[in-house]
């Protein structure tokens, strides 16, 4: 049951990804269009791509992360002992975690603040713009604690789902 | 001192392997946390300001694009058509490996996807007519670097768009030093034909017809346009670096979906999510290293830099130089898209001063990254190729140093020829 709702908060966040890089794709084609066809530029097309992106971004880090997709030098870490490589596999996920509880507590602060700010492009309250590095946050700090739990044998690990090399 | 401790945190946590995105957000936010007068909250925003940059969507349009394309099997027709140009020559296959990698470079944006993409298929061909493995696999590896050196190219967006430099004008400028490259390599190949113990390099792949590389050539068409396509609209100022991103992407959709018919509607949310995760991969990094980099210019880290290199030398040359070894020493041992991202900073700031030109800096620091990827012992294109090539590494690593020789060769060219990469930009971009 609860491994099952992990897995549907994974597809959907994925799906997610997906829908925004879909859209903000094709409002880049919609800028070329509309100022070469049309010869009426967009005003809010290049903010809406670059806060699609930074969503993106937020939400596809701990997609990469569950996915063991982010960037590292394994080579030392291949040739360490065994006790040693669980020591650093655990700092590792307590150090996500760290990270995104951060991100969503500073965040949060921040959009007190961004809420009486507007994007001079879309006329969009900046606060809404800014959460999306706090679900991406809050997505982050759920797989960590989730890939503590495995670490600790509390739950089943996740099955890996490699990415691929194409980076 | 808070600066040591930094650096010290920094490359101690990523020695044992903590992957880097991880290590600078960990790093920079303690270290903003830690610092007297500095507002946590800053950790956020300046990671917020740093990928608040439209210059920087240029990387999720061309990795999107990069994938749309290699879907419709492009690497493989490439290969036919490189091998019927060149085939003929002493070591054809490993001529034609590096045309390949060459034209895929067009395509592709990234040294990774060009080395795996060329490399799955040249290798196996060239195993099976008595390459060594090992030959095979730093050939494909070193080859593989000019996909970040041909335009487009996902690290020179990174730098552009880091540093406000022209992405247009940095692809620009890589056309010489690519061809170069790939000249440099296949001198390498032509020279080990004469070897004894390479008897291999001196069969052929028969006569050269016209014929044959037209027909071939109508296969890959699509391939061959779109760098065409991307450079034509950069050069005539039609659009920027970006704008041909998003041209690419849906070049790419009506190639695979119309042309070719190998992409299938329900593929999408996977290449989507796939291109997602390579794109938060990358601009993660960027992201944290914004965070980063404002605290390391708000404890003057430039300046020390600055000030301890001109310590050492004060001619333009020897800084480059310096600036070079620095990137190709440090590239040995840890990822070279990481060292880039932390060192553009410091690099521009010394750059600017002793009046470097941007476009040959930038040029030389693609480069050296690139070189570093296939340096050993940390070098994710030699990891790649071979494993394709199922050797040992130390297979790989004995044959790889006459080609990062031809490329270091090339950066040297180049270093001490500004105009190798930066006529080009300047005429077309002023």
């Amino acid at each position: 049951m609860f491994q099952r709702a992990m897995r549907s908060i994974d597809r959907t966040v994925e799906y997610a990804l997906f829908v925004i890089f879909l859209i903000f794709t094709l409002v880049g084609g919609l800028q070329i269009f509309n100022r070469f066809a049309l010869g009426l530029p967009l005003s809010w097309s290049e903010e809406f791509q670059k806060f699609g992106h930074i969503w993106m971004v937020f939400l596809a880090i701990p997609v990469a992360y569950r996915r063991g997709a982010h960037i590292g030098m394994d080579m030392l870490h291949m040739l360490m002992p065994r006790g040693l490589q669980r020591a650093v596999n655990c700092l590792v996920e307590v150090m996500w975690l760290t990270l995104a509880v951060a991100l969503v507590k500073y965040t949060l602060a921040i959009m007190v603040v961004a809420r009486n700010q507007e994007s001079p492009g879309l006329g969009l309250r900046m606060d809404y713009v800014y959460s999306g590095l706090v679900i991406g946050g809050s997505y982050l700090a759920l797989v960590a604690v989730r890939r503590l739990a495995a670490f600790f044998g509390l739950i089943e690990a996740d099955k890996p789902e490699p990415l691929g090399e194409h980076a | 001192m808070t600066l040591i401790l930094l650096f010290v945190f920094l490359l101690a946590l990523i020695t044992i392997g903590v992957p880097i995105l991880l290590v600078m957000g960990v790093v920079g936010l303690v270290g903003i946390s830690a610092t007297d007068g500095l507002n946590p909250a800053l950790f956020p925003q300046k990671m917020f300001a740093m990928l608040d940059n439209f210059s920087l969507l240029a990387l999720p349009y061309f990795i999107l694009a990069g994938e749309l394309i290699a879907r419709g099997g492009i690497s493989k027709r490439l290969v036919e058509f490189a091998e019927t140009a060149v085939g003929h020559w002493k070591g054809g296959l490993g001529h034609a490996s590096v045309v390949s990698s060459m034209v895929f470079a067009g395509v592709s944006g990234s040294s990774v996807a060009d080395t795996s993409a060329i490399g799955s298929i040249l290798v196996p061909a060239m195993k099976s007519r008595g390459y060594k493995p090992g030959f095979a696999a730093a050939l494909v590896a070193c080859a593989g670097t000019i996909g970040a050196i041909i335009p487009p190219s996902m690290t020179m967006i990174v730098y552009g768009s880091m540093t406000n430099v022209s992405i247009g004008g940095l692809f620009l400028g890589g056309i010489v030093p690519g061809l170069l490259i790939g000249m440099g390599l296949m001198i390498v190949i032509w020279l080990y034909s004469f070897n004894a113990a390479f008897p291999e390099l001196r069969e052929t792949s028969g006569r050269f017809q016209l014929s044959k590389v037209l027909r071939s050539g109508a296969d890959v068409w699509p391939a061959l346009l779109a760098p065409a396509l991307v450079l034509g609209g950069i050069l005539t100022g039609v659009f920027t670096a970006t704008e041909a991103g998003v041209v690419a992407c849906f070049y790419g959709f009506i190639v695979g979906f119309f042309i070719y018919r190998t992409l299938k509607l329900r593929d999408l949310p996977q290449i989507f999510i796939r291109a997602g995760i390579t794109t938060a991969m990358v601009s993660g990094i960027i992201g944290v290293a914004g965070a980063f980099g404002w605290l390391l210019s708000y404890l003057n880290f430039n300046d020390h830099v600055l000030w301890t290199i001109s310590q050492i030398t004060d001619t333009r040359t020897g800084v480059l130089f310096l600036l070079m070894g620095i990137m190709l020493v440090l590239t040995m041992f840890v990822d070279s898209m990481a060292i880039l991202i932390i060192l553009i900073p410091v690099a521009v700031t010394i750059g600017r001063k002793f009046g470097i030109d941007d476009f040959q800096l930038g040029l030389l620091m693609v480069m050296a990254t690139q070189i570093g990827s296939t340096t050993p012992p940390v070098a994710v294109l030699l990891f790649v190729a071979t494993s394709i090539a199922g050797c040992k590494y130390s297979e790989t690593i004995r044959y790889c140093w006459a080609f990062i020789f031809a490329e270091v060769v090339v950066l040297l060219m180049v270093a001490l020829v500004p105009g190798l990469a930066s006529w080009i930009p300047r005429y077309f971009l002023g």
